[in-house]
């Protein structure tokens, strides 16, 4: 689901900004960063881990979402586990405007070691949502994602604050307290 | 040719730092660490909301007696004290009272006392107040952080063909010829528009109101009031901390095309409707 999600927005975002010259109206943009590969090596190097994901229970979230008071939309935490017992996690942000894919890397006491946003996503109107108009973009590959990046130009306007990836990082260090440092 | 693209949340908003070359994802992801890690350290410098900031130094102590300042703080500031004094007081950094006030900035001096830009004085790599005002750096600093960035990037051994550094819409490019940016629509309900336009110059800034009201986050000197507009206006200069710091003055007082000249820069608002007016000489008279 996550994966066609990202295909799709990607997809939209090159018929709003391919072969238009002056005021073009997209309804959502994408831009790509890092892969999570790269993002592992930058926040973690060459050391070894192995994947270990997590599915919280109701009684974990409601604790996470009481200690964060942040909203926990995803029971599954898709988490790597390294050999010095620090974590790699891929998470989502939501905002309201914006969807933002992240790495996170935690070390053995749950401090945050680095983060990386991976995509970000802005998203407008009713077409997002509706899965039969997103099923015509399903089959476009990584490779193609890579070179519609470099189409996306340079936005400039008034600054958008970062403020819902500090909730995303509470409730992630919440997480490792309630959860991830038990295990 | 190899491209990587890379973004933190820095400077309260997303850093987008894209570097192209012949060079390997880890020779890029490289020299981005660096530029990083130079942003951070603006950031770590000049945050009115870090209690360990350089400036929260400053606003605690410049008004108990001169408090020695980094060159970074020193270059933001004397072109700050620059920008003030050409425009006669329109650009001052001394708002952070009236910005706490309206909730831009969170209320952390109570004894704030409200002043001008003449309150402050820097002399030999010391600042100090004559009275109890705070200053925010905010969109200059941004700028800087910009501005070093690209500096920390040239200064790598690895030879880049472009690299631009966006902070939120802060933006600067190491070489701005063909480039084309999106500005946004300064319209709430258009956000999801752009307006594409030619670099003119190496750094774009651009201000605008905040999308969820109306008002902008910049305060009028003068009234201690914040200025409501519909519009945005966006300045192209040789350095982003410039740029950023125009879009201000040209708020408040948008005759100011000497002041742009001076600067080598070039300026355009855009209007509710998203039209697109370049300020020029012609207009001074209006």
């Amino acid at each position: 689901m996550r994966n066609f999600d990202r295909r799709s927005f990607v997809k939209l975002s090159l018929m709003a900004t391919a072969g238009l010259f002056c005021t073009i109206t997209p309804k959502a943009w994408a831009k790509i960063y890092m892969s999570a590969d790269q993002a592992r090596k930058a926040i973690w190097g060459d050391m070894k881990m192995s994947p270990q994901p997590v599915d919280l229970t109701k009684e974990q979230l409601k604790a996470i979402k009481k200690a964060s008071r942040v909203r926990v939309r995803s029971s599954h935490i898709k988490a790597w586990r390294t050999e010095d017992g620090g974590w790699f996690i891929l998470d989502e942000i939501i905002g309201k405007h914006e969807n933002i894919d992240m790495a996170f890397g935690l070390d053995n006491k749950g401090r945050v070691t680095g983060l990386e946003i991976l995509e970000y996503r802005e998203t407008y109107g009713y077409e997002v949502a509706n899965p039969k108009w997103r099923s015509q973009f399903h089959g476009k590959d990584a490779s193609e994602r890579l070179k519609l990046d470099k189409q996306i130009r340079n936005i400039s306007g008034a600054t958008l604050s970062c403020r819902h990836i500090t909730d995303g990082i509470n409730r992630l260090t919440q997480t490792w307290a309630i959860v991830l440092k038990h295990i | 040719m190899n491209t990587l693209t890379r973004c933190k949340p820095l400077l309260g908003t997303y850093v987008d730092i894209s570097l192209t070359g012949e060079a390997t994802d880890d020779q890029l992801i490289e020299v981005s660490n660096t530029a990083f890690a130079e942003i951070e350290r603006i950031h770590n410098l000049m945050s009115f909301h870090r209690a360990d900031s350089e400036l929260t130094k400053i606003n605690k102590q410049a008004f108990l007696g001169p408090v020695p300042i980094t060159p970074d703080m020193e270059a933001v500031l004397s072109h700050a004290l620059l920008l003030s004094a050409l425009t006669s007081g329109i650009y001052d950094i001394t708002v952070a009272n009236e910005l706490m006030h309206h909730g831009g900035l969170p209320n952390c001096f109570e004894d704030a006392e409200s002043g001008t830009w003449n309150n402050v004085h820097l002399l030999d790599g010391k600042i100090s107040f004559n009275k109890n005002i705070k200053l925010d750096l905010g969109g200059i600093a941004k700028g800087y952080a910009v501005d070093k960035a690209i500096d920390v990037i040239a200064a790598q051994p690895i030879e880049l063909t472009q690299v631009c550094v966006n902070a939120g819409g802060d933006l600067r490019f190491q070489d701005w010829c063909n480039e084309k940016v999106n500005i946004r629509h300064p319209s709430p309900k258009r956000r999801d528009q752009f307006i594409a336009i030619d670099m003119q110059a190496p750094a774009l800034a651009t201000s605008a109101p905040e999308y969820t009201n109306k008002n902008s986050l910049i305060v009028e000197p003068e009234t201690g009031s914040l200025i409501s507009t519909d519009d945005s206006i966006s300045v192209f200069a040789p350095s982003c901390m410039i740029a950023d710091a125009l879009t201000k003055v040209l708020f408040l007082k948008p005759d100011s095309i000497d002041i742009l000249e001076q600067f080598k820069a070039s300026a355009l608002r855009i209007e509710r409707k998203g039209t697109t007016v370049p300020f020029l000489s012609e207009n001074r008279a209006g």
